[in-house]
């Protein structure tokens, strides 16, 4: 029987791989990206045409990717990674997974918020920054007049049954969203303050889709979530507006980063060197026709402008240590005293 | 005598319950030790790989080591969430496969025996929920239960209270799930025919008797069967698990697994004891199942049932088309119609309320981007590949297994059951830790990130329901026609050609359509294992949802649906019209409504007596 199982794996093996096996001996250059940004296919392709090496790229969700990039520890196929949100890559960079003390050929190109974004080590390298959680008003419901400017104006009687958000458990950027106003206004006062939103009947919808449905049709006024999503709405003429309280708003950077043991370290360097240089590897990022909402993003560095101005954001930068230890428990807290 | 005709209808018309002897000779011991070495190298081993981790958590660490630690078993027991979260999955799965299966019963029986008007239709929209992509069926629900949707606008808060709960939960589930138990009572009504049902009511049964002591009593493996898949399909859901029973707070365990696996460091040792619990579940159920259905013979395919005229409904006729009409409405058209709409709604992000025209641009842009139609091509090709091999080796297993009790048969087919109950981010892992082994690369085998690894997993994950409804097709079958056939000289291959796939051709069209269309739309194993650069269907949809291009996202949801959906019932069709042809057995309505044919044999018949 054993016998069986062998001849079986290896005709059924041996028939699959072999044609996979030869285009990966054929190609002298081949990098593996994982990737969980809009703009990872557009990206990829630029890259292949400037410089010939061939990307085979893995889009999925940041979940899956930090599930399959675990899984492969012991023999690792990817060469780059590239997510939003520092948390992950923080633990990874700590972990001595990523490449280490290299710098990239136009690290001159970072703007100030990018310098910001960088680790010391140069274990990651942000590539843009969004905001979690910006304001956004249907502006067939509320006059401009009477949109609200700060966190504390959601809480007024005029607003009852009229602000919705997403469900952190559910929607990737509200965790750093509700961490963010956890840091803003310290823990107890920024539980309050979603008690205080429940009690002025806030709405909670499973992701941003839902939300901004909820905003178009009227079910709601006001939603907070993702702005790259609010202003993709905006700019595709949906009657909109997005405002960033003056208290600030939650950063969620979107970083990429060289595996320690890449199978191909020299294209992985590349890559990366590209997507930071000139107008070429920056400006696809902004194909928004490819990337969606992903390419409103506020750029990093100094060769790009944003495709949308973000008017009067003050950022908050939320430790990512400090969110990562406590998100079981803080979204646990959210869904028993919120969602309910 | 009709009413009497429970207790020993098991066995009575088949003659003889005769277990076969276990079989003997090279062909059958070569048929098993294949059967095996299938199951346990797409299903066994790559469980098994993930699975041990909840005592071994560095089975494949860097560097590997074999020293065991309870951190993952005590973090389950210890964690109340976790054991509510189980609580909740137990529950919740018990209810919806006892609701699931009364609806599958109904539909199966109102279209199969009876002379429900446009059975056809309903047959077809039964399988387009079947075929239909969760994904579909659950942004649809989503929409319309959330605070300020449809049911909100129309009944007020009172009923998004009800259905935003676990009995919500249940109902959405059973809605989508019921299908499974549909088609596999469709199976056993078929072999059984219209003539039971006519003979007990001429001998003046009442319709509650009819069910009670003949038809329910002859269905228990379908019934059973049905009722099992459609309990473990709730264990391993996780689409419903992270919307609708997260904004309930309904707690579900698929949702404990992911979120151990989708955070950094990823703990692989509690999602592995978390797995547990859901195998725990389904081999208790299989017991359970196993106490009903026990050994009995359940031969319905004697030859002379005839169905020539069905169950007449009389004065309730267009009551239960209404009922009928009304499920399917709900569990299909709603939320399919919401995401056409969606898909013709110019750009907006919400796609489905910005105003303006109806528009195809979102369709053009759906054939414009990169991966999309692609994409679709890729899957389509998946598909064809795995529901094949997943048939063949659904034949193979099955064949082996029908006469092998032996203990090794029982632990493979646990494990097979448990295949469809893990979800299906824990089967991806496991391939992945399974197939990445370093040494692999020696011998040619380091098939991740190719495309051998992910059609492995695809068959791997259809090879449960091939196995489980081609059994119960098989079952059907008289042990004696099968004697006959051996005394008279017929090999294996003889029996399997002319005797075993003619009688069941129409369980391995459906089985090929189910496998088929749950490749097309598979996500969680596929984002995974997808080769790099290579993108499936419902990785590509899902990009464009992730981009907020609602608009595209749905477009392409729609056309893949509806290729799929012609596809799929152009080829009921073709079998049922290549039967007809074949035979001559124009005069039968219910196999043109339901397109499933029960072709005779030639030569064996009349086994009554």
């Amino acid at each position: 029987m054993i016998g069986g199982a062998a001849a079986v794996v290896a005709l059924v093996a041996g028939t699959l791989s072999a044609g996979a096996g030869v285009a990966h001996a054929s190609q002298p250059q081949v990098l593996v990206v994982y990737s969980a940004q809009g703009y990872d296919q557009a990206e990829a392709t630029a890259f292949q045409k400037a410089t010939g090496i061939k990307v085979e790229l893995s889009d999925m969700s940041t979940g899956p990717l930090l599930a399959k990039v675990a899984a492969e520890k012991q023999n690792p196929q990817w060469d780059v990674i590239w997510f939003d949100g520092n948390g992950a890559m923080s633990s990874m960079n700590r972990q001595g997974m990523l490449l280490q003390g290299w710098t990239p050929n136009d690290i001159g190109n970072y703007n100030p918020l990018g310098l910001s974004l960088l680790p010391p080590n140069h274990g990651f390298f942000p590539t843009g920054v969004t905001a979690a959680g910006a304001l956004v008003y249907n502006t067939k419901l509320v006059s401009a007049n009477n949109a609200p400017r700060t966190w504390q104006d959601l809480l007024k009687p005029e607003f009852r049954n009229a602000v919705g958000m997403n469900n952190p458990a559910i929607s990737g950027p509200t965790y750093p969203l509700v961490a963010g106003m956890f840091q803003l206004m310290g823990v107890t006062r920024g539980m309050n303050y979603f008690e205080a939103l429940k009690r002025n009947g806030l709405k909670i919808f499973p992701t941003n889709g839902n939300t901004l449905q909820a905003l178009l049709n009227g079910t709601i006024k006001i939603a907070m979530f993702q702005d790259s999503a609010e202003i993709n709405a905006k700019l595709s003429g949906d009657p909109v507006n997005v405002i960033y309280p003056t208290a600030g708003v939650t950063m969620l950077p979107s970083d990429i980063a060289i595996n320690a043991k890449a199978p191909d370290m020299s294209a992985a360097k590349r890559f990366v060197d590209f997507v930071l240089s000139g107008p070429r590897g920056q400006k696809v990022m902004q194909d928004i026709s490819a990337a969606g909402s992903d390419s409103l993003f506020q750029p990093v560095t100094k060769v790009i402008n944003p495709l949308y101005v973000r008017k009067g954001v003050k950022w908050n930068v939320v430790s990512p240590v400090w969110a990562g230890t406590n998100e079981a428990s803080w979204t646990q807290w959210f869904t028993d005293n919120i969602v309910r | 005598m009709a009413l009497h005709i429970a207790p020993q209808a098991e066995t009575a018309p088949g003659a003889t319950p005769a277990r076969l002897r276990p079989a003997s000779g090279v062909g059958f011991r070569a048929l098993s030790g294949v059967a095996a070495a299938s199951v346990v190298v797409l299903v066994v081993l790559p469980l098994l790989a993930l699975l041990a981790q909840a005592v071994l958590p560095n089975l494949f660490g860097a560097p590997p080591s074999l020293a065991p630690s309870a951190v993952g078993l005590k973090s389950l027991l210890s964690d109340p969430y976790m054991l509510s979260s189980g609580v909740n999955s137990l529950l919740l799965s018990a209810a919806t496969a006892i609701l699931a299966t009364a609806l599958g019963i109904s539909i199966a029986y109102l279209v199969v025996l009876t002379d429900l008007p446009g059975r056809r239709i309903v047959w077809g929209l039964v399988w387009l929920i079947l075929i239909s992509p969760s994904f579909l069926l659950a942004q649809g629900w989503e929409l319309l239960l959330a605070p300020g949707g449809l049911t909100h606008g129309l009944l007020g808060g009172v009923l998004t209270r009800v259905l935003l709960s676990p009995v919500g939960v249940m109902l959405v589930l059973s809605l989508k799930l019921f299908p499974f138990s549909a088609i596999a009572v469709a199976s056993g009504l078929e072999g059984l025919g219209q003539d039971v049902v006519h003979a007990a009511r001429m001998n003046g049964a009442r319709p509650f008797a009819v069910w009670r002591r003949i038809l329910l009593p002859l269905l228990t493996p379908a019934i059973v069967s049905g009722a099992l898949i459609v309990f473990a399909e709730v264990l391993s859901d996780f689409g419903v698990a992270a919307t609708l029973a997260q904004t309930a707070n309904f707690p579900l365990t698929t949702f404990a697994i992911y979120s151990a696996l989708e955070q950094f460091p990823v703990n692989f040792p509690e999602a592995a004891a978390t797995s547990l619990v859901l195998v725990g579940a389904v081999v208790l159920a299989q017991w359970g199942q196993r106490a009903i259905v026990g050994r009995r013979a359940f031969t319905t395919r004697w030859g002379g049932n005839r169905t020539l005229s069905p169950v007449s409904l009389g004065r309730k006729r267009p009551y239960l088309l209404a009922a009928v009409l009304l499920l399917l409405t709900v569990a299909f058209v709603v939320p399919a119609a919401t995401t056409v709409a969606a898909s013709v709604m110019p750009g907006g992000a919400a796609g489905l309320v910005t105003s303006g025209h109806p528009t195809l641009a979102n369709y053009a842009a759906a054939l414009r981007i990169p991966y999309g139609a692609d994409s679709f091509g890729t899957s389509l090709i998946y598909a064809v590949s795995a529901a094949t091999i997943g048939v063949l080796v659904g034949l193979l297993v099955t064949l082996a297994w029908r006469r092998g009790r032996g203990w090794l048969t029982g632990i493979l087919q646990s494990f097979l059951t448990t295949a469809i109950a893990v979800p299906g981010i824990v089967l991806g892992a496991g391939y992945i830790f399974l197939w990445d082994q370093p040494v692999l690369k020696y011998v040619g085998l380091l098939l991740y990130g190719t495309p051998a690894a992910l059609l492995l997993a695809y068959v791997a994950g259809g090879l449960p329901y091939s196995v489980r409804v081609a059994a119960g097709g098989i079952e059907q079958i008289p042990t004696s026609v099968i004697t006959a056939a051996r005394v008279s000289g017929g090999s294996l291959l003889t029996i399997v050609r002319r005797i075993i796939l003619p009688m069941t051709r129409s369980t391995w069209v459906r089985i090929w359509l189910m496998l088929f269309a749950g490749v097309v739309f598979e996500l969680p194993v596929s984002q995974l294992l997808y080769p790099p650069g290579e993108p499936t269907l419902a990785v590509s949809i899902l990009h464009q949802f992730h981009n907020t291009e609602f608009g595209t996202g749905a477009a392409l949801t729609v056309m893949s649906t509806a290729a799929v959906a012609v596809l799929s019932l152009l080829l009921l069709w073709l079998a049922q019209g290549r039967t007809r042809g074949a035979k001559g057995r124009a005069g039968a309505p219910v196999r043109e409504a339901t397109g499933l044919a029960r072709p005779q044999i030639r030569g064996v018949k009349g086994e009554e007596a």
